[in-house]
């Protein structure tokens, strides 16, 4: 009776023990891998580049906030099939080509592609970019409220005086080639880092292509919630 | 005129300080990193992001319409954007990621893209 009773008590706090001991070892395994296979161009203890030299040395996207800015179900699927999201590369200034007579363009054989990682290594390594969560001093991301847009006006916004379509793409044929594509952004990040980050790119990344649009709260809510639009089912166009 | 003094002092800075002759400048790194996708390799308007543009952005080698312009406008409109000068508002600002003398070095820079200086 004694042995019954003390594997009762006993037995929950084992179950608790193994299952915190898969979850180290998990995460000890997502961070064995992206320091094997990611740090060659991810940076995963920060600080953002501060100079605009320290840009060009950086390869690939900041991961030391990913678990502040990326959605875990889209990087573990993304891992698993990486295609490029933006289109003259992340370092497009290094791959932009004069055409003569025409808009300059940027050479395609020149952009290395992501490497690609099983479905087990893309789960382990989203769970462990979700830990990292190093960035301070963030604008806090103000709530985007049930208001609805206009999606037209959004776009007519998005064109004409915000500009974003200048460099960004809001669908696979509409929008420029330096930024990352938007019309699955609703999907890859996390609602307050867009907010967040519309409101001032340069407190996530000093020396960031994204100029600060120095928008109200207002046009940030609207903006945001357009962004979130274009990856929606609700999105026909 | 606040914006003039400012570029009267940091162009002054730069020139004593060599920016004048690209050596110290990030003025080409930076024109590369931030003005190059719209504005076109060596300025010629035909940036790789122009045909997403619904307004062409500014011929930064074109010495006639460069030379209408006053050092302190490019200043103004770098730092402030285009809605700071009243013209185009897709010229964003750029005063949040460049210092103010980091935007003189820049002016100084144009005036060698357009080869051409403003018209007094």
């Amino acid at each position: 009776m004694r042995v019954r009773k003390l594997f009762a008590a006993i037995f929950p706090a084992l179950i608790i023990l193994v299952s915190l001991d898969v979850e180290i070892s998990a995460s000890d395994e997502g961070m064995e891998i992206l320091k094997n296979r990611c740090v060659a161009c991810h940076d995963i203890d920060g600080p953002a580049p501060k100079t605009v030299k320290e840009l060009w040395q950086r390869k690939a996207p900041d991961l030391f906030y990913g678990g502040l800015k990326y959605k875990p179900d889209w990087l573990a699927s993304w891992l698993q099939k990486p295609e490029r999201l933006r289109p003259a590369g992340y370092r497009f200034f290094m791959h932009i080509e004069p055409v003569k007579g025409r808009s300059d363009n940027f050479d395609k054989d020149s952009l290395k592609p992501h490497i690609a990682l099983t479905k087990k290594e893309a789960v382990l390594v989203a769970s462990t970019v979700m830990t990292l969560k190093r960035s301070q001093n963030l604008p806090e991301p103000a709530a985007l409220g049930s208001g609805e847009i206009d999606e037209y006006m959004e776009k007519i916004k998005f064109r004409n005086s915000l500009g974003c379509l200048s460099c960004h793409k809001i669908s696979p044929d509409e929008g420029g080639f330096t930024g990352p594509e938007l019309y699955t952004a609703g999907k890859r990040l996390q609602t307050d880092f867009l907010v967040s980050y519309l409101k001032n790119p340069q407190a996530w990344d000093p020396k960031t292509a994204m100029p600060n649009g120095q928008m109200g709260e207002n046009s940030i809510r609207s903006t945001a919630k357009y962004i979130i639009f274009l990856s929606s089912e609700d999105n026909y166009q | 005129m606040r914006n003039l003094l400012l570029f009267t002092l940091f162009a002054a800075a730069a020139i004593v300080t060599g920016a004048s002759s690209d050596e110290g400048s990030n003025a080409e790194i930076n024109y590369k990193t931030y003005c190059v996708q719209c504005h076109g390799v060596g300025g010629s308007g035909f940036g790789i992001n122009s045909s997403a543009m619904s307004m062409l952005p500014r011929k930064h080698n074109d010495p006639k319409g460069m030379s209408e312009l006053g050092d302190d406008r490019i200043f103004k409109a770098i730092k402030g954007g285009g809605l700071a000068v009243a013209s185009s508002p897709l010229m964003p600002s750029w005063g949040a990621t460049l210092t103010d003398r980091e935007i003189s070095e820049i002016v100084i820079y144009l005036r060698k893209l357009c080869g051409c200086k403003p018209k007094q």
